[in-house]
């Protein structure tokens, strides 16, 4: 017998800096600090059963990500929650935890969307991208956001945002705009935005930026980018193009 | 809002480097102290790069002990690889440590374990990076005391410029004391140098620059003494007299990223019984002390519940000579059965036992044999006191074949003192009989498709102070090359020579670890001429430049051959003389002419040798 859980948790801080495979290894690590009843696989390096939603780049903050994990006895969801971030360290905290019907899909197979919070970084802004800390005054920073914000607003409102996607099979001309499905962009020049996600036409967000920076003709460095995921989404069954948290809070 | 947070770098520096993982600190278990609530910040630099680092027990051990100090916060350092060194130099950024993300020199101390020679300019490397003056006399009252530990400090002579202080021995039982001086020094007006020369009356703690040596007309050193009346001539080896009840951590650091040991490390004992004459950790450690059943279990299950780590390994030199093995081995399969832990057991001599438990934990069929026969022939196994005999190893084979294994790792040494050619012609002469063994034991028809996988690997023989080799002479590196050639001849000559799969070592590196191994202070300046003229992270291969280090030689007018190539005459006062291990040089002595004569010597446990150990009053030596 064995129970399938859906964990949601958070990841800000330095911790930002641990790549996806590290997150599962430290959430590995946590699960057995927190003595839960990890099912694992069989022979001779058993594992624990486990799957990411969807690996979050290196760098990247997030209040949303997800790990689907099976038990082989039955915890009240919130004990999951409470024993984990007992052990959980600086920067990763369980969130929410669901308890699956039996034969559920996995988070991976159900991801339709991902919402982001998304700024660009000092270098960004003073033209050097190659990470050099800019040395512009505060006035000249706040123009530029300003110009940013417009040139941003622009940009999203076209029509059609073609853009060069580097895929196995080489490069692919696609068009971004049915894929970016609600957007905002504040004063100060953050894009709030729900991209298409998960396996079929996965939107990075640093597509997106390349994209745009290409549209004013300016270079992009993917370092410049400051990405925050907020939570990431299925579609609600029956409606298409209407998005719900993988897990309601 | 993104460099907002502890993070001494920018999150695009960050980004441009390699792992940034290496750099952010944050590890489970890592420890975070107000600094205003402490009187002594401690750096602890592993002078690698962090897989490496991360993966020493010593330094969990310390890192531990240091921060169960309430007024004293240990934190870490290790080498910046490549990438940000570069980063570092060019923006002009300090290094700084893990944990605070502190810049290194507002420390009060920067300690560096130093486990292999070849890290010698990575010292220097973090001492730069660090905006700290690389010679020790060149350092202000404001820079941090620098102070060295681990199996090189058994010959700290060619560092001896960079360090304030050298720790001889474990560290468990001093640094309290440092402390304390330290403390009472700041309280009354902090004077570098007074420090220093009241530090040198700790038991273990060697200072450097207290002392002065006088060379004879031949290089050769003729006297090494203390300058003032109140510096001990002689140093002594600090041991841990009972290691149950000595600190050891329950809660070890658990990196993000994965790592050379990624594991929960157990000790269970210190020192060894086996006086193989190579071994330079078999005298260093003397005399072997175990840990108590009981503490080692309760370790053993405290370190897994903090950790969360997946597997467990014994850490000793020889964990078959471990009293309670079978008992800990039964207890650990147990725990590993019900709460889904790996076990790893390295350093476990193949017999019946041991290959019944090994069966129970491993994948038989992808897990490998090894054996350690260090050389050839009896003849040579005996010269260099290595209780293994050819019987020994395909008995070991023979069982192993039985119970399906079908891989073996065999490691031997080259240029060992005495070595003929037929001692070379040995190596590939037992690894063929290990194949025949194989296809004696193993039918046809039980093989199952696979065959006998037989792997030979040679390192060349690096003599090491406190041990009986000390005296002995090493080759030139076209000697060593030549020996592995007529390895790999000896090797291709043999009937299965297709299952057997030969690999050596690099000569230019085991011939500068031979320098700086019996090297004197001297040396130091060729040390620091080399990392001027880029020479770093020399332990990794394609990083060392041997031509720059032969030009540092010339530059300092010394030559290498002196240091490597020479014998020792039985009279010769060597660099290291001056520390006291607990083993005498008289006994490492006979242990020379022993081998010299071809003649095995007793292990502790069946005959006291009367190495000079015994003076611990402790372990195997007071049965
Ligand atoms: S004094 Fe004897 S028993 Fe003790 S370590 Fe030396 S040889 Fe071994």
């Amino acid at each position: 017998m064995f129970y399938d859980y859906r964990l949601k948790f958070s990841k800000n801080g330095p911790i930002r800096f641990v790549g996806h495979l590290d997150v599962m290894r430290y959430m590995q690590k946590a699960n057995r600090r927190a003595g839960l009843p990890m099912c694992y696989s069989e022979g001779f390096s058993p594992h624990q059963i486990l799957s990411l939603a969807l690996p979050l780049s290196v760098g990247a903050t997030s209040d949303g990500e997800y790990l689907d994990m099976r038990l082989t006895k039955e915890v009240l969801p919130d004990e999951i929650v409470n024993r984990l971030n007992e052990v959980m360290h600086e920067g990763i905290r369980a969130e929410a935890c669901i308890l699956l019907p039996e034969h559920a899909p996995k988070a991976m197979t159900l991801i339709a969307a991902a919402r982001y919070r998304l700024t660009l970084r000092d270098a960004a802004f003073s033209g050097n991208p190659d990470g050099r800390i800019s040395h512009n005054t505060d006035k000249e920073r706040s123009l530029a956001a300003e110009d940013l914000a417009a040139r941003l607003h622009t940009f999203l409102s076209q029509d059609r945002i073609a853009a060069v996607k580097t895929t196995k099979k080489g490069e692919q001309t696609i068009d971004l705009k049915p894929l970016i499905h609600e957007w905002e962009v504040a004063e100060d020049g953050a894009l709030t935005a729900i991209l298409h996600a998960g396996s079929r036409d996965h939107v990075k967000p640093a597509l997106l930026y390349e994209t745009f920076f290409r549209s004013i003709d300016r270079a992009f460095s993917p370092a410049s980018l400051a990405v925050h995921r907020i939570d990431l989404y299925e579609e609600v069954p029956g409606e298409n193009g209407v998005f719900r948290p993988l897990i309601e809070m | 809002m993104f460099a907002a947070d502890r993070l001494a770098l920018s999150d695009e520096l960050l980004l441009s480097v390699e792992k940034p993982e290496r750099y952010i600190g944050g590890e489970v278990n890592s420890v975070i102290k107000d600094i205003k609530a402490v009187d002594v910040r401690f750096a602890f630099c592993f002078p690698d790069v962090y897989e490496i680092g991360m993966s020493h027990i010593g330094i969990q051990i310390l890192y531990g002990l240091f921060n169960s100090y309430p007024d004293v916060w240990c934190e870490r350092v290790y080498s910046p690889w490549h990438d940000l060194d570069g980063v570092l130099r060019k923006n002009r950024i300090p290094l700084f440590t893990l944990e605070s993300q502190d810049p290194v020199r507002d420390f009060d101390f920067l300690g560096f374990t130093l486990q292999y020679e070849m890290c010698y300019t990575n010292v220097l490397q973090v001492l730069d990076l660090s905006g700290i003056p690389l010679l020790s006399e060149d350092r202000t009252d404001d820079d941090p005391i620098v102070i060295g530990g681990g199996p090189c400090t058994y010959n700290p002579e060619p560092i001896a410029d960079f360090f304030d202080l050298f720790y001889i021995g474990e560290g468990e039982t001093q640094y309290r004391r440092l402390f304390d001086l330290y403390k009472a020094h700041r309280e009354k007006g902090f004077q570098r140098s007074a420090f220093l020369r009241e530090c040198a009356r700790i038991p273990g703690i060697y200072v450097p620059s207290l002392y002065e040596t006088e060379y004879h007309e031949d290089g050769m050193l003729a006297a090494m003494k203390p300058r003032f009346p109140d510096v001990p001539a002689v140093v002594h080896r600090e041991i841990v007299t009972d290691l149950s009840h000595a600190y050891y951590p329950e809660s070890p650091l658990v990196p993000f990223i994965k790592v050379t040991q990624d594991r929960v490390a157990l000790e269970v004992m210190r020192g060894c019984i086996r006086g193989c004459r190579f071994c330079q950790a078999g005298q260093l450690y003397k005399p072997l002390r175990e840990k108590s059943l009981e503490a080692c279990k309760e370790s053993a299950l405290a370190m897994l519940r903090s950790t969360g780590h997946e597997e467990i390994s014994l850490s000793s030199l020889s964990s078959s000579d471990y009293s309670h093995l079978p008992e800990l081995l039964d207890f650990l399969i147990e725990t590993a059965g019900r709460e889904h832990v790996n076990v790893s057991l390295p350093s476990l001599r193949i017999d019946a036992f041991s290959l019944d438990v090994m069966s129970k934990i491993q994948d038989v069929k992808k897990s490998s044999l090894t054996f350690a026969p260090e050389a050839g022939s009896q003849r040579l196994r005996d010269v260099i006191n290595k209780g293994l005999t050819e019987e020994d190893i395909l008995r070991g084979a023979h069982e192993a074949f039985l119970g399906g294994w079908h891989k073996v790792k065999l490691y031997f040494m080259l240029g060992l003192p005495t070595e003929t050619e037929e001692d070379i012609a040995g190596i590939g002469d037992i690894a063929n009989k290990i194949a025949v063994e194989y296809f004696d034991t193993v039918p046809k028809e039980e093989r199952g498709g696979q065959s006998v996988e037989i792997t030979a690997s040679t390192s060349f023989f690096v003599p090491k102070p406190f041990t009986p080799f000390q005296w002995a002479a090493m080759h030139t590196q076209e000697d060593f090359l030549n020996r592995a050639k007529m390895t790999k001849q000896g090797i291709m000559a043999q009937l299965n020579q297709k299952r057997i799969r030969y690999n050596w070592h690099n000569a230019d590196e085991s011939v500068m670890e031979g320098v700086f191994a019996r090297g004197d202070r001297r040396l130091s300046a060729v040390i620091l001429d080399a990392y001027r003229d880029g020479c770093m992270f020399d332990a990794w291969g394609e990083q060392f430049h041997f031509d720059r280090w032969m030009a540092a030689f010339e530059k300092n007018g010394l030559d290498p051959a002196f240091y490597y190539l020479r014998e020792r005459s039985d009279d010769e006062l060597f660099p290291w003389d001056f520390i006291d291990i607990g083993v005498t040089k008289a006994f490492l002595l006979r242990e020379w002419k022993e081998a010299l004569a071809g003649r095995k010597s007793a292990n502790c446990r069946e005959r006291c040798l009367g190495c000079g150990a015994a003076r611990f009053g402790v372990g195997v030596c007071v049965r």
